[in-house]
């Protein structure tokens, strides 16, 4: 196994989840110390214990990214051992499938809450560790962002936007040493997709443009590999990208 | 060279333009996964310096002359990568020409031409005459596109047409093959420090200017694409397909 991470400070949102936990796990594996955050505290502590049983180095912070402070004492709990932030990783997301009348105005408002603005506020406390560090950020975005998707207007606004936000860091900071990515994947194996909640009144016929020629979903380690990519010293060149993860459902 | 030690041991690769800068630094990244390596140039000298640089690395190489604007020298550098190698794992379609810079209403018609025959009608070719061998234990395909290839540069609408079309033609093939195990992508490099662009950039010195256009504050080198290649071939990119990844330190960025 190469240690691209070997020595380096990460903070992963959504630390809990599939994709965030897998991410966190693999960053470990390559010598990151790796402070895994989440809403839900007792689901990240289970991801840094599965890290540090396995002999890694990891932390847990309980972090609600739509609140700045919360967002600010998960970055502050992250360098609190050396220091330093080299990664940021921001992958705390959620997501439903409703009709667009039947989404009500809260819905709305904390799918970009999290989505959007959580990426933002993250970013923002983050920056100027990452200026320090000449460090890096990966945002977790969506195919969504990029092809439409049917009954996910929120969900859709919201990736599309950490797309443009992901774009715009990487043209501010590109020249004080920070590179900015962000992942899209199509549909990945995790309980957010199990617990993806579907309306019953929903056509799902509609969602046969744009589908993956690959058939069923990715593994979160899919995902990871892609961050990691992004984030290692081969993708030195790689910044305001959003690599698509989709099987060629957005070519 | 990249961090990471890919293993393609046993595996075949072709690299067209391969005889310098991108598609040199790509044959020796294969070359030193462990693939045996075609080095495809129509530059027949430089190929051999590839050649050598990869065995140098302990790698395994063979020069193949070829233009890729030609039906019959595509074909018959992949039928020599057949019979000396037995099978065709990944293609990096990387052949490629300076555009002459004229305004469309200035292009001479010969120029439109040559220009698309390398880049578009050349990367058809290859993909046209590789992929086939590739179906029966899957593979990947690397196309070299450009920041040309997602925005336009005035004075350039033959490269910029062919690396537009270069991006089209990848999107297609890979949602053609995908299902069938071959993954088609492409990149899309910026300003590239190879020695032909190092000589542009010093006599009318534009390094400053090129610079300021790259957001990450420098040039790219010819590792950094050959790094992006290695990764979409390897297995880590095996939901990646007809994707184009900008390499380019955010100076597109549409």
């Amino acid at each position: 196994m190469t240690a691209r991470f070997a020595g380096r400070t990460t903070l992963v949102t959504g630390a809990g989840g599939g994709i965030g936990g897998a991410c966190a796990r693999l960053l470990a594996q390559e010598g990151a110390v790796v402070a895994c955050a989440d809403l839900d505290a007792a689901a990240a502590a289970r991801t840094a214990d599965a890290i540090t049983g396995a002999g890694g180095a990891a932390t847990a912070v309980g972090c609600d990214v739509t609140d700045p402070d919360s967002c600010g004492d998960a970055v502050a709990h992250a360098v609190s051992g050396g220091g330093r932030l080299d990664l940021l990783v921001n992958v705390a997301g959620v997501g439903s499938l409703r009709p667009t009348g039947e989404v009500t105005l809260n819905e709305w408002n904390r799918t970009l809450a999290v989505n959007l603005t959580g990426t933002f506020l993250m970013c923002q406390e983050a920056l100027p560790l990452l200026v320090e560090s000449s460090g890096s950020i990966v945002n977790v975005a969506s195919v969504a962002g990029v092809r439409a998707v049917p009954y996910n207007a929120a969900y859709c606004a919201s990736k599309g936007g950490v797309i443009m936000l992901t774009k715009s860091l990487a043209v501010e900071f590109g020249r004080r040493g920070v590179r900015v990515n962000c992942v899209c994947p199509s549909s990945v194996a995790t309980d957010f997709l199990r617990n993806f909640e579907l309306s019953d009144t929903i056509d799902l016929s509609l969602f046969a443009r744009g589908s993956s020629v690959i058939e069923g979903a990715m593994d979160p380690a899919v995902v990871a590999a892609a961050i990691a990519y992004l984030a290692s010293d081969d993708a030195t060149m790689i910044t305001g990208t959003a690599l698509m993860l989709d099987g060629g459902a957005s070519a | 060279m990249s961090q990471v030690t890919y293993d393609f041991a046993g595996k075949v690769a072709i690299v067209t333009g391969a005889g310098g800068g991108i598609g040199r630094a790509s044959a020796l990244g294969f070359a030193r996964a462990g693939a045996s390596v075609v080095v495809a140039d129509v530059n027949a000298d430089g190929a051999e310096e590839t050649v050598a640089l990869a065995e140098a690395a302990g790698g395994r190489a063979i020069a193949v002359p070829t233009d890729v604007a030609s039906s019959d020298a595509v074909q018959a550098m992949v039928e020599r990568t057949i019979t000396q190698f037995g099978r065709l794992d990944y293609a990096h379609n990387n052949a490629g020409v300076a555009g002459e810079q004229n305004d469309v209403g200035d292009v001479p018609e010969a120029e439109w031409d040559r220009v698309l025959g390398v880049m578009l009608r050349g990367v058809f070719l290859c993909m046209k005459y590789e992929i086939p061998h590739m179906l029966a234990e899957g593979g990947s395909v690397v196309n070299t596109a450009s920041g040309a290839g997602l925005v336009a540069y005035p004075g350039q609408s033959p490269y910029v047409s062919s690396k537009h079309g270069v991006i089209g033609l990848t999107k297609t093939a890979a949602l053609e093959y995908g299902a069938r195990g071959v993954r088609v992508n492409a990149v899309c490099p910026g300003t590239v420090l190879t020695p032909m662009v190092e000589t542009v950039i010093e006599e009318m010195d534009l390094e400053p200017q090129l610079i300021a256009l790259h957001p990450i504050g420098r040039i790219g080198t010819a590792d950094e694409v050959a790094n992006a290649v290695l990764w979409l071939c390897s297995d880590d990119a095996s939901f990646v397909l007809g994707h184009a990844l900008s390499v380019d330190g955010g100076y597109v960025v549409p």
